[in-house]
């Protein structure tokens, strides 16, 4: 009797904070910088570089995405980024698994990530 | 010249077989408050103790004897050695127009060994093969082709710890004490707060372990890029302090904080958080949390951005060798973006039917951002296969 007196309001209170954070935090503006340095920061080297696929030691498909200047230079490279072209950048079908297997596969990107990911590519995809 | 010897097969069973996470469901629920009662490790994981290898078969699987060699050889006191292996079939469903991605490999193929050269001395080496989840060559001969490649060795330190409580000072190949360990990484208080797979850091590590609490500091760094690859981590790139403190109560609950900074190249990181538990009994019910904040800068772009992640977990135990689980998990890399965000629900489904070994059934469902048009729902099955020596 006294476990089910602690039990209920806890209950309570864990299932009121799991949908409070299921509904997410912030407004729908995004802000962010489209930034090649913030994008491999933030987006790429967390959600790509990881052990099995695009980090340094492995390097699948002979991308590598582990750090910010030879992420860039791969992508430009492999012209998997085409400069101010997002229709022409495979990178981008890759990440809406258009026609393709879906990039990353383990942990699909939002697609408000994406988006910030092309307004790079649209402003030329510069290394900045 | 027998400890020698020792040391050489020790070294010929790391070149066999690179991961050492915990169980965090264990604690209270085993009956026991600390993870070091367990584990070498003073905040846990890897290699366990006698009296670990006791509970493995008195109290969490159905039976056997869980010593190394299941009783056939003991070990001299002052070497402990062990094994673990893990065979994986997974679904994963990352919401595009292809076809689920259905792949069998093993996951896990670690040895360990522990060399104690006084009564508070000690040097812990764990190594393996890195599993692979998508190879180039998927048949069994192709997967066997790589292994050279994979090796790993993702800890390996010397510690002086004169007793099972009290100070303790380690230096080497670790994980700084920090949140909950699962054996599975995708969770994202692991894989968002630079616990990722592989992503062991170098460490000079204090702290002091008692039954009712526990404190660990440690400075960080990883492994310089001249490393070969079996000694690199791969994503932490930063270099900092780690800091985590835990407080146990009645062996039912426990409340820790936490707080990593870490400055990089490209980024720099603060976070911090806080970790919970709490254990019925009468219901044989475990409720985990924690939830970190997370500041990243990245001076380059002259931004960052706030995020978080959270995981609130409950494990029920129903029958002995037996384990259930079923949580919540939360990321949102920018707090000003709501579309940033994540959440995934999980499924876990344990059964130990003897010392030594494990069967593992985990479901996940993944909403990414707000779930709108764009935003992929994703899916993961996994079945795995353990077993330890």
């Amino acid at each position: 009797m006294h476990n089910r007196a602690m039990f209920s309001p806890r209950l309570a209170v864990l299932a009121g904070l799991a949908a409070l954070l299921a509904v997410g935090c912030g407004g729908t503006t995004d802000d962010r910088p489209p930034k090649w340095s913030f994008i491999s920061a933030t987006i790429m080297e967390p959600s790509c570089a990881t052990v099995s696929c695009h980090s340094a030691i492995t390097q699948r498909a002979s991308i590598d995405l582990h750090a910010k200047d030879v992420g860039y230079y791969t992508l430009l490279n492999g012209f998997y980024v085409i400069p101010s072209d997002v229709t022409g950048s495979s990178l981008v079908y890759l990440l809406n698994a258009a026609g393709s297997l879906r990039m990353p596969p383990d942990n699909p990107l939002p697609a408000a990530d994406i988006l910030l990911i092309e307004r790079w590519i649209e402003a030329g995809a510069p290394n900045d | 010249m027998r400890r020698l010897l020792f040391c050489a097969v020790a070294g010929w069973l790391i070149l066999l077989s690179g991961r050492a996470f915990a169980y965090p469901q264990f604690q209270f629920s085993s009956g026991t408050g600390r993870c070091s009662q367990c584990h070498y490790d003073p905040a846990g994981g890897g290699l366990i103790t006698s009296w670990g290898r006791d509970e493995s078969g008195d109290t969490i699987s159905l039976g056997g004897d869980g010593a190394f060699l299941h009783g056939a050889w003991t070990p001299p006191s002052w070497l402990a050695l062990g094994a673990s292996v893990r065979l994986a079939l997974l679904e994963n469903n990352s919401g595009g127009p292809a076809a689920p991605e259905v792949a069998f490999f093993p996951m896990q193929a670690d040895a360990y060994a522990r060399v104690a050269f006084t009564d508070a001395l000690s040097l812990y080496v764990q190594g393996g093969f890195r599993g692979d989840t998508r190879p180039s060559d998927s048949s069994i001969g192709g997967q066997f082709k790589t292994l050279a490649g994979r090796l790993d060795t993702n800890e390996h330190y010397l510690m002086w710890k004169p007793s099972g409580t009290g100070p303790y000072v380690r230096a080497g190949r670790f994980f700084a004490p920090y949140g909950l360990r699962f054996v599975e990484h995708i969770f994202f208080v692991q894989r968002y707060t630079g616990y990722n797979l592989y992503d062991e850091t170098y460490n000079l590590s204090a702290g002091w372990v008692e039954d009712e609490w526990e404190a660990h500091v440690t400075a960080f760094t990883p492994p310089p890029n001249s490393f070969p690859d079996s000694l690199q981590a791969v994503e932490t790139h930063e270099s900092g302090l780690a800091a985590y403190a835990e407080k146990r109560w009645n062996s039912m609950a426990m409340l820790g904080v936490q707080t990593r900074l870490g400055f990089g190249s490209e980024a720099n990181r603060f976070q911090g958080g806080a970790v919970g538990k709490l254990w019925l009994e009468k219901g044989r019910a475990l409720f985990m949390a924690e939830a970190d904040l997370i500041r990243l800068q990245v001076p380059a772009a002259s931004a960052g951005e706030t995020g978080m992640v959270s995981y609130l977990g409950l494990t029920i135990f129903p029958k002995r060798g037996w384990m259930v689980g079923v949580a919540h998990e939360f990321q949102q890399s920018d707090l000003s973006v709501r579309e940033t965000g994540r959440n995934a629900i999980d499924f876990e489904l344990n059964f130990f039917p003897w010392a030594h070994f494990e069967l593992l059934a985990f479901g996940r469902y993944q909403v990414t951002g707000t779930g709108g048009a764009g935003d992929p729902n994703a899916s993961l099955f996994m079945f795995q296969l353990h077993y330890y020596l």
